[in-house]
């Protein structure tokens, strides 16, 4: 087990040795639905794909994981001939500073199948996420993330990367939630292949999750 | 005798020699030659009525007789005679002004202004917690006299007061030994004495005291003209989850717009739209959906100070029936007439 394994592990056993009304769970699948822009505005994929949400609070602190596999397709007006499916994969850890505003840092990870087709890149986020009951059961979300730094499979850096975000909760019942949440991202990337003049390959992702989950 | 004052004398007859019949024959007699108005004869009747052996109370009505006649026969001195005979044997006795004629009437008060007695000693029926109450005596000195009130019950004698009094008197007996505690239970004798030079009469009634427990209050469940107000309450419908909604989305959008990069390109709408929706949605049956009830700050703490009052309350009805239970409820109540005082 990596040393990734054994932070859960440690967390999962933290949890379970604290009384019940103090913690809660949720986890569930979902359908994520996105657009994968880079370089250009030729160079546009769109796709659709599972993926698993879940979330673990502790008093006043949350950790929210995502994941999701979407097989990027070309759009009819891209130049890009090539299917990928994108990996990826979002964790925030947050806590709750005011009933209805949180501060969070996490992590986002997108691999993509080919590297010929698209950028992997990876990234820590640091942030903060809005909440207001909209009333009983229903809650929306905004969230704003800066992307602190990322690395590209193709090398690079981004001095300008930032997340925007849109969610909805809604809790049916102790056990069954639903969720929407829309992401978008966008990394001005700037390279310098073969040591030539810097060149901006900026990239842009937006994502939609519509998903259930199972409360605990 | 004028006409006239046979008639008065006759409307003025008392009831009351009429209510029982006397057991003396010679009274009888007496008092059916008055009825007779034959007034030479019933007061030699009664005359000789009274060298006879007879009770108290026929006694006192001879003399009521005898005084009644001499009136009619307008021997007034001797008529004042009689009746003071007769108040002193039965001190309680009255005559109504409204049946007696006022001549009559006014020779029995010029009686009762001549003799010294204390009448119609009454004691009321009382029950009060001992040292926090008392017993209400009342009664009349016909004279100016040094008037002395005592319970006596066994070896017992307390005084409960001595003063120089005339007329209707009120006494008021705190049945305590003077110790402070409560008097015994049992049987006492209110004696009231009345002294004026050589002249002394007395007068008492009987009572009981008995013992009883102090009732306890009984514990409050509510606080008296308070009662408690619900601690949730319905707020109004209104817009504001649309409106929450339409802002998070609209300003989603807008920042979306903003930040996007226009060298890749229009800004991306599907996914922003589907979720946008879905929250306006949300948003809009929100503000359809009745409210859910939520806690009435100011209720809950008007709530929780009655119920700091209520808890206070008990708490010192807890603390009064604690020195009620070791206290003691006398009950007095006044003994009938064992025989008239003498």
């Amino acid at each position: 087990m990596n040393r990734w394994g054994w932070a859960l592990a440690g967390l999962c056993g933290a949890a379970w040795s604290v009384p019940a009304g103090a913690q809660q769970g949720t986890i569930g699948p979902d359908v994520g639905a996105g657009e994968y822009r880079e370089a250009a505005s030729s160079l546009r994929y769109r796709g659709v794909g599972p993926g698993v949400t879940g979330s673990f609070t502790f008093h006043r602190v949350t950790v929210d994981g995502a994941f999701a596999s979407i097989r990027m397709n070309p759009t009819a007006a891209s130049q890009a001939t090539e299917s990928f499916r994108a990996t990826l994969i979002d964790a925030w850890l947050r806590w709750e500073a005011l009933e209805y505003l949180g501060f969070e840092i996490g992590l986002t990870k997108r691999s993509a199948e080919s590297e010929f087709a698209a950028q992997s890149v990876g990234a820590v986020r640091v942030g903060a996420r809005a909440r207001y009951v909209l009333g009983p059961g229903a809650a929306v979300w905004l969230r704003g993330n800066y992307l602190a730094g990322a690395r590209f499979s193709g090398g690079g850096s981004s001095a300008v990367a930032m997340e925007l975000g849109l969610g909805l909760d809604i809790r049916w019942s102790s056990h069954v939630r639903a969720a929407a949440q829309y992401s978008f991202q966008r990394l001005d990337r700037k390279t310098n292949p073969a040591g030539g003049a810097e060149a901006s390959v900026p990239i842009e992702q937006a994502l939609a999750r519509i998903g259930l989950a199972v409360g605990f | 005798m004028p006409r006239a004052v046979l008639l008065a004398v006759l409307l003025s007859w008392p009831a009351g020699l009429y209510a029982q019949a006397p057991q003396n024959a010679t009274l009888r007699q007496a008092l059916q030659a008055y009825d007779a108005l034959d007034f030479a004869q019933a007061g030699a009747l009664a005359r000789r009525a009274l060298t006879e052996r007879m009770s108290g109370s026929d006694q006192a009505r001879t003399y009521e007789l005898l005084g009644f006649t001499y009136s009619a026969t307008d021997s007034q001195a001797k008529a004042v005679d009689a009746f003071k005979q007769a108040i002193l044997l039965d001190p309680d006795r009255q005559l109504d002004a409204n049946k007696v004629s006022p001549k009559i009437t006014s020779l029995f008060y010029s009686a009762l202004g001549q003799v010294l007695v204390v009448r119609q000693l009454q004691v009321d029926s009382a029950r009060f917690v001992a040292g926090q109450g008392a017993v209400p005596l009342r009664f009349t000195v016909t004279s100016p006299a040094r008037v002395r009130v005592r319970a006596i019950s066994g070896p017992t004698t307390l005084l409960i007061d001595s003063t120089v009094v005339t007329g209707a008197v009120s006494v008021r007996w705190l049945a305590q030994l003077p110790g402070g505690g409560p008097v015994p239970a049992g049987q006492w004798l209110i004696v009231v004495e009345a002294t004026a030079g050589q002249n002394v009469f007395s007068a008492s009634r009987a009572v009981r005291v008995t013992y009883g427990a102090v009732d306890t209050l009984p514990h409050l469940t509510s606080l008296p003209g308070y009662k408690e107000l619900p601690e949730t309450e319905v707020p109004p419908q209104s817009w504001r989850p649309l409106g929450l909604a339409l802002l998070f989305a609209t300003g989603t959008a807008a920042a979306t717009f903003a930040l996007n990069n226009g060298g890749l390109g229009s800004t991306p709408g599907r996914e922003l739209a589907g979720v946008s929706v879905a929250t306006l949605a949300a948003g809009l049956v929100m503000t359809l959906r009745k409210p859910a009830p939520r806690p009435a700050a100011g209720n809950i703490l008007y709530n929780r100070l009655l119920r700091e009052q209520l808890t206070q309350r008990n708490a010192d009805l807890a603390n009064e029936n604690l020195k009620r239970r070791q206290q003691v409820a006398l009950t007095v109540v006044p003994l009938p007439r064992a025989g008239a005082p003498r």
